[in-house]
């Protein structure tokens, strides 16, 4: 697959700076829920990963990378991107014409690669190797056991530090103003 | 021995009026040999295979996942192959299958036009939830 041109490191800040701005702005709950499913989907597509067909020599002869190492997941939250692999801020791999809703958390995991469904559902030639589905179903049950650990971590941490900051302003608006000057600070160093 | 799901779905497909009608043969697994042609030799057939099957804890039901692959001589006829199978799977209720197999609620779960990478054939692909008895129902 065609990998557009690397982004600058300024567009690569402000998409972190960005990220930490909107995880900012969840609540302690929202952010447990965020974490766990981001951990829920880092496990599922490390699976799907281990059972992915593999084939290092003919992804290199065409210059890509393996089929296997082509999975992302990603967490939206209230319509904005709150937690993704470093891949996913360093190009335009979201999947095409993903839309989320304003008002949940998402997680969505894909394999960028344009072979994938290929694999997965099979041709006239090649019978299928699933390997994504059987990942998400048998991962999908434990889903509990990652979101519920994170939800409690954040919000124990939310309530330790849930008190009114020197300036008059709550912790939450804090972290935004924190970010933003954060995001101020990288773009001068990078001018 | 335990009736194969995939076996109980191809026989759902080829007991179909519709499905009939459209005079596709229904294949398991993989295509017969002469089924995929080239380019203006394009022909209808349907090919069913076996996605993922866990089965439940605790519970005598196994949640399968099948493939369906509805290859037509055009996109639009290959969309009227994959509608036709649509109707014989989506929101289908509890029903048992000849050899005692026991089908529960089954849907599409996904479903979409395709290309065949090899023989640029249309097709139309439907993921259909096929959750069945793991042992035949005694009657």
């Amino acid at each position: 697959m065609a990998i557009s041109k690397a982004p600058s490191a300024k567009v690569l800040a402000n998409r972190a700076a960005a990220i930490v701005m909107n995880q900012a702005a969840l609540d302690a709950a929202g952010l447990g829920i965020a974490d766990g499913l981001f951990a829920l989907g880092n496990q599922i597509i490390a699976d799907a990963a281990s059972r992915a067909p593999k084939d290092a020599a003919e992804a290199a002869k065409r210059g890509v990378p393996m089929m296997a190492d082509t999975g992302h997941c990603a967490v939206w939250a209230m319509g904005k991107l709150v937690a993704g692999d470093s891949s996913l801020a360093a190009s335009s791999q979201k999947p095409r014409g993903l839309k989320v809703p304003a008002d949940q958390i998402v997680l969505v995991m894909w394999f960028s690669s344009p072979l994938a469904h290929f694999a997965e559902h099979g041709t006239v030639k090649e019978a299928p190797r699933p390997f994504f589905l059987p990942a998400v179903n048998a991962g999908i049950p434990g889903t509990g056991k990652f979101v519920l650990p994170a939800m409690a971590a954040r919000i124990a941490g939310g309530a330790a530090r849930a008190t009114v900051t020197a300036s008059g302003g709550t912790r939450k608006q804090g972290n935004i103003a924190a970010a933003k000057a954060r995001k101020t600070a990288w773009n001068k160093a990078l001018r | 021995m335990i009736s194969s799901p995939l076996t109980s779905a191809v026989a759902e497909l080829n007991a179909d009026a519709g499905i009939r009608s459209l005079k596709a043969p229904v294949r398991a697994n993989e295509p017969a040999p002469g089924d995929a042609r080239g380019p203006s030799e394009y022909q209808r057939f349907i090919v069913v295979n076996w996605l993922d099957g866990m089965p439940r804890r605790r519970l005598p039901i196994r949640m399968v996942v099948l493939g369906v692959r509805s290859y037509g001589t055009t996109p639009a006829d290959a969309e009227a192959m994959g509608m036709a199978v649509e109707a014989v799977f989506h929101d289908k209720g509890a029903r048992m299958a000849a050899s005692g197999l026991g089908t529960w609620h089954s849907y599409v779960s996904a479903s979409g036009p395709e290309t065949d990478p090899d023989t640029r054939q249309p097709l139309w692909h439907s993921t259909i939830e096929y959750p069945v008895t793991r042992t035949e129902i005694a009657t």
